[in-house]
């Protein structure tokens, strides 16, 4: 087993809603509930699933953006409540982020050499040559023209926007990057190029990726293992294959028919799968949250959640009926 | 023009602006027959949206006008109409569907005002008989407890939700034509497949034809008979279904097709096509593709390609194909 670089135990996290009157709380919102997910040195995991299902929360709470509500992030090994300043910088280093938009993840007033640097500047403390020598360099490997690093982001079309977070996560040389949606917002040529790059970088500097996406092609494409979410749980999670090729929980089986291509006329839609969308996930622990959806639930799925359990080595699902 | 359904010919129309005149929709034409689905693919920037404006002859004032074309439905050219003649059209003979829910609904109107809207508009019936009717119409697109949701306002309703009661509302007077623009883009893809198969289901019932406009090559089959590909304001291929997808002939079309990876084979590495959209106000006079193509010679950059026939009804406007004369 190689290092384990972040890990959770029992990660959860709920926002309180806030109803119509100014004092009435509703039941909090387990946005991310009970998850155990751990990313090794050079793997790739990817986390799928819908709207709503906590994805992003994840990743912010694995980037130490948000604080759990309960449960530990450990970086590794050591539970982040107890690092020190200088293992708080190396985190910052070590564990790089991607987002979905790169019209919004880019200072508009930034040059791009800058916001490449930025990382190099701040965590690192560099300055100077060294600096315009390393921008230089990741703006290259990402396909980028170094004179990029003159202008701003505003004279980028999205694809390039897109390669230059992928240079400034990669300035400061880290060991994993969080990828969160990184190619939804870019055409599909240009997507094609974006994920080619992602994959390349992988290989070559050994990187760990946790790659967050709502599309079950590109996660294959690009991760060993996936976890998939449905509000809030990771529901089934294994090598990318064994799940994508045979999906043990009906909501893994329901995603992959849905992104399998089909022709008209061909019966592609399971009608045995009801109401046809989430509901918002206010309950902790009663009962099966895709139970509403299943086409196989009993009444223990509404009694009780079910809890995780591995059916071959590496493969976990949770599922009372499967 | 006698033939039935949607004839759309040499249909072009530019965006006037500060930067200059932007060639948007360049020449295009299609034919959609009665209860047939064209599926409309391009990417962002290649004028697909633009396109069904300028049909509906909704373009942004007063930047966007229609240049030259023909918009035939059953017999008569829309483009020759009267604004008063239009507005006839829209909503009862051609119906749209727009990408984003939220923002089609008016948020301080309720859900049944808005579906009942055209029926109040076309047909002038009121009340009871108004209500009925748009109960039944939201029946149809499989909302639970129509009669209460009615009296919901667009907040209430989830992304899925909002976008069947647009549906219900441009089914609402039995249009012939449905333009669908992105429907399901801004939906979960269990929802997605959930909404294109009730489209079907009502295409089947009340045997409208759509255009279908969409950016991923990979949802046509699902739902279209025929398919049209364009590229920076034109359309550089169309066919039926199954020729377009088994024998794809321009570059641009075989490469959207290999660019998405997929779910059910295991990919070493996807096609990309480099470089990107040429910008719509700085075109030359050859094929707009030549510069990312990877089969381009000195005749693509020189002229546009004409329009050549393959097989059936399969077209395309490639060098490779049509030989310069």
């Amino acid at each position: 087993m190689s290092r384990a670089l972040i890990s959770t135990e029992r990660l959860t996290k709920t926002f309180t809603r806030h109803g119509g009157f100014v004092f009435s709380r509703q039941p909090s919102v387990y946005a991310v509930s009970d998850i155990n997910i751990q990313l090794s040195e050079g793997e790739t995991l990817g986390i799928v699933g819908e709207s709503g299902s906590g994805k992003t929360t994840l990743a912010r709470l694995l980037l130490q953006l948000e604080k759990p509500t309960s449960g530990i992030v450990r970086f590794r090994g050591r539970a982040f409540g107890e690092l020190n300043g200088r293992e708080v910088r190396e985190f910052r280093n070590t564990v790089q982020a991607v987002f979905q938009d790169p019209y919004s993840s880019l200072s508009p007033r930034m040059r791009i050499g800058e916001i490449v640097a930025e990382p190099l500047v701040v965590a690192r403390g560099l300055r100077g040559q060294i600096v315009q020598r390393r921008v230089g360099q990741v703006l290259e490997q990402v396909g980028l023209k170094v004179s990029t690093a003159e202008l701003y982001p505003h004279e980028l079309s999205g694809g390039q926007r897109q390669r230059v977070a992928i240079a400034r996560a990669l300035a400061a040389a880290p060991k994993a990057i969080v990828l969160d949606e990184p190619v939804s917002s870019l055409d599909v040529s240009i997507r094609a190029q974006v994920l080619n790059l992602l994959r390349q970088l992988q290989r070559d500097e050994q990187l760990a990726y946790l790659f967050i996406s709502h599309d079950l092609s590109s996660v294959r494409y690009l991760c060993q293992r996936i976890a998939v979410m449905y509000l809030g749980r990771a529901i089934e999670e294994g090598p990318a294959d064994a799940v994508l090729s045979g999906p043990l929980h009906p909501y893994t089986q329901l995603l992959r028919a849905a992104a399998l291509p089909r022709w008209k006329g061909q019966p592609g839609v399971q009608h045995s799968y009801r109401a046809a969308e989430a509901t918002l996930p206010s309950k902790a622990n009663d009962g099966c949250n895709f139970a509403p959806r299943c086409p196989q639930f009993n009444a223990t799925c509404l009694r009780s959640a079910p809890l995780r359990r591995e059916t071959r080595p590496g493969h976990f699902v949770a599922c009372h009926e499967c | 023009m006698n033939s039935r359904g949607l004839v759309v010919r040499n249909l072009t129309a530019h965006l006037f602006t500060k930067r200059g005149c932007a060639r948007a929709v360049d020449g295009i034409s299609f034919a959609i027959p009665p209860r047939k689905t064209l599926g409309l693919v391009g990417e962002s920037g290649s004028g697909k949206s633009m396109a069904c404006m300028a049909l509906m002859r909704l373009l942004p004032k007063p930047a966007g006008q229609i240049v030259d074309g023909e918009v035939w439905l059953d017999g008569v050219d829309l483009l020759k109409l009267s604004e008063r003649e239009m507005q006839e059209i829209r909503g009862r003979r051609i119906a749209m569907i727009l990408q984003d829910p939220t923002s089609s609904l008016n948020p301080v109107l309720k859900i049944g005002y808005q579906v009942g809207e055209p029926v109040r508009q076309h047909e002038n019936v009121r009340g009871g008989p108004l209500r009925t009717r748009v109960v039944e119409l939201m029946r149809q697109v499989q909302i639970a407890a129509p009669e209460d949701r009615i009296n919901a306002y667009p907040h209430q309703l989830s992304g899925g939700m909002r976008q069947r009661v647009v549906g219900a509302a441009a089914l609402a007077c039995k249009p012939q034509l449905l333009i669908a623009d992105e429907p399901t883009t801004s939906l979960d893809v269990t929802v997605q497949m959930h909404y294109l198969s009730l489209l079907q289901e009502l295409q089947q019932q009340q045997q409208f034809g759509m255009l279908f406009i969409t950016h991923d090559i990979h949802l046509v089959p699902s739902i279209c008979d025929a398919v049209a590909v364009m590229y920076a304001g034109r359309i550089v291929e169309q066919g039926e279904v199954d020729a377009v997808f088994k024998r794809p002939a321009h570059p641009y079309t075989r490469a959207l097709l290999r660019a998405a990876p997929r779910l059910d084979e295991a990919m070493e590495s996807l096609e990309s096509i480099p470089g990107e959209l040429p910008s719509l106000t700085e075109l030359g006079p050859g094929c707009r593709f030549a510069a990312r193509c990877s089969k381009a010679s000195q005749v693509c950059s020189d002229a546009y390609p004409p329009d050549t026939g393959l097989e059936h009804d399969h077209r395309v406007n490639c060098w490779l194909y049509g030989q310069p004369a």
